[in-house]
């Protein structure tokens, strides 16, 4: 696979001001069967506000403290590239790198944000082959890819200012999920750029310059027109565009149903103690232990209820 | 060992509810995809040289039983520890099965991409679609030119 910067090929910025994350991602998406891979690249930068991001075939309930989530207004999501469960807010910055298939290479996007962002504030950022960026033991990104048959997107957050700590509670899923063939999350320690920051005042804005400017600079071809269907609010620089509004027809609310969040979950046994259990399928319960569980056959699982009901 | 004894008689049995007396005929896709077709029916699954570059599978996503899809429609997605990718119809068809053993060991498809790690079974809707398919000898020189 080829790993070096296309030659030729333009790049453009996209920056979102958007800061749901069902609409990031729903841009993210419609930009993956959108974009013109075939003459450029692009690099989509967005911010959400607390959300947590569950990977593709993961199980929303085995990675969140749902009523918990509910309770807080935090929202959660599911890309659609694979993965663990992240959780997002202002503090982290999340990079989409758009290239077509030949030219799809985390290593290489990962290794350019090490370098930019060392050469700046030597923070002794370090890749590994597992797509990881740290500082000494402790992860700053994770990354995770879609491909399809015309293009690809790596993306992966970058821990700036994250509130690391506010979120511990709603990250502990249910234990008594007893079988589930979904994906599972592997934490890890983590932390932030800016704590290791010695010279530098490190915030997101700052970072989202640094790492854009560089982008742009890797490439040897620029034009001044962008290349969309659509005409986002253009920056002086005409490489980089601003979206402060998703284009009509990306399809927002895709990512935001139940359907798509809870409904794409793999199979999972939930256990409700003495012996008794319910198995779900794509979010709805479809078979239950217990007669008096019956009433619940059919109807999307909650926990909440379920436990009352016994 | 046993696994490899499964996959024997799972084609074995797949030959033998179709018809015995056509040979069975692989049909490859420019984007890595295979189709084993015999009289109306066809076993499809992804190449040996996709699950390569894609790594450690780690789950399929497989169809529903009766949905219908167009050629180049995706049927399945795949996640690696690499990526999420896709997995399209080589031929327009109505899904009549599906590979159950990979909900619990999606690594079959590393291990075995063009035989026991097979996705799905389609009832093929236009069988004139396979003229449009690469066989493996033709299949071969597409992966040496790429």
């Amino acid at each position: 696979m080829a790993c070096g910067v296309g030659i030729g090929r333009r790049p453009h910025v996209i920056l979102s001001n958007l800061r749901c994350v069902y609409q990031n991602l729903s841009l993210e998406n419609w930009l993956l069967q959108n974009w013109n891979f075939a003459r450029s690249d692009c690099l989509l930068v967005y911010r959400n506000k607390p959300c947590v991001v569950i990977g593709r075939f993961q199980n929303p309930w085995r990675e969140v403290n749902v009523a918990e989530a509910r309770e807080k207004g935090i929202d959660i999501a599911r890309r659609v590239s694979g993965g663990g469960t992240v959780y997002h807010d202002l503090g982290n910055v999340n990079f989409s790198f758009f290239t077509d298939k030949p030219s799809h290479c985390p290593a290489k996007n990962l290794t350019f944000l090490a370098d930019t962002l060392n050469q700046w504030a030597d923070l002794g950022l370090k890749t590994n082959k597992r797509h990881d960026m740290s500082i000494e033991e402790a992860k700053v990104t994770g990354s995770a890819s879609r491909i399809i048959r015309t293009g690809s997107f790596h993306h992966c957050t970058l821990l700036v200012t994250s509130s690391l700590s506010s979120l511990s509670s709603v990250l502990q899923g249910d234990p008594y999920i007893t079988t589930s063939i979904a994906t599972a999350s592997v934490p890890s320690p983590v932390t932030n750029l800016a704590s290791h920051s010695r010279d530098v005042i490190l915030t997101p804005g700052h970072v989202i310059s640094h790492v854009t400017s560089s982008y742009l600079a890797r490439y040897d071809v620029h034009f001044p027109e962008p290349e969309l269907p659509w005409k986002p609010e253009q920056d002086t620089a005409g490489d980089v565009m601003v979206v402060d509004a998703l284009p009509e027809s990306v399809d927002e609310p895709e990512h935001k149903t139940w359907d798509w969040v809870f409904g794409r979950t793999p199979k999972f046994t939930r256990s409700f103690g003495a012996g008794m259990e319910v198995m779900v399928d794509k979010g709805v319960v479809v078979e239950v232990s217990d007669r008096r569980l019956e009433e619940v056959i059919g109807t999307p699982f909650d926990q909440t209820t379920i436990q009352q009901m016994l | 060992m046993a696994l490899r004894l499964v996959s024997r008689a799972c084609v074995r049995q797949f030959n033998t509810a179709l018809s015995a007396t056509r040979p069975l005929s692989m049909y490859y896709t420019k984007s890595h995809e295979w189709v084993n077709v015999s009289g109306g029916v066809g076993r499809v699954g992804i190449t040996d040289h996709a699950q390569a570059a894609l790594g450690d599978i780690v789950y399929v996503d497989l169809p529903d039983v009766d949905a219908e899809f167009d050629v180049g429609e995706e049927v399945s997605s795949v996640e690696s520890v690499k990526a999420v990718g896709d997995v399209a119809l080589p031929v327009s068809g109505i899904v009549k099965a599906v590979n159950d053993a990979l909900s619990d060991t999606p690594t079959l498809v590393n291990q075995s991409a063009e035989d026991g790690g097979w996705i799905c079974e389609i009832e093929l809707t236009d069988t004139s679609e396979l003229d449009d398919l690469m066989d493996k000898a033709a299949y071969d020189a597409f992966l040496e030119s790429e």
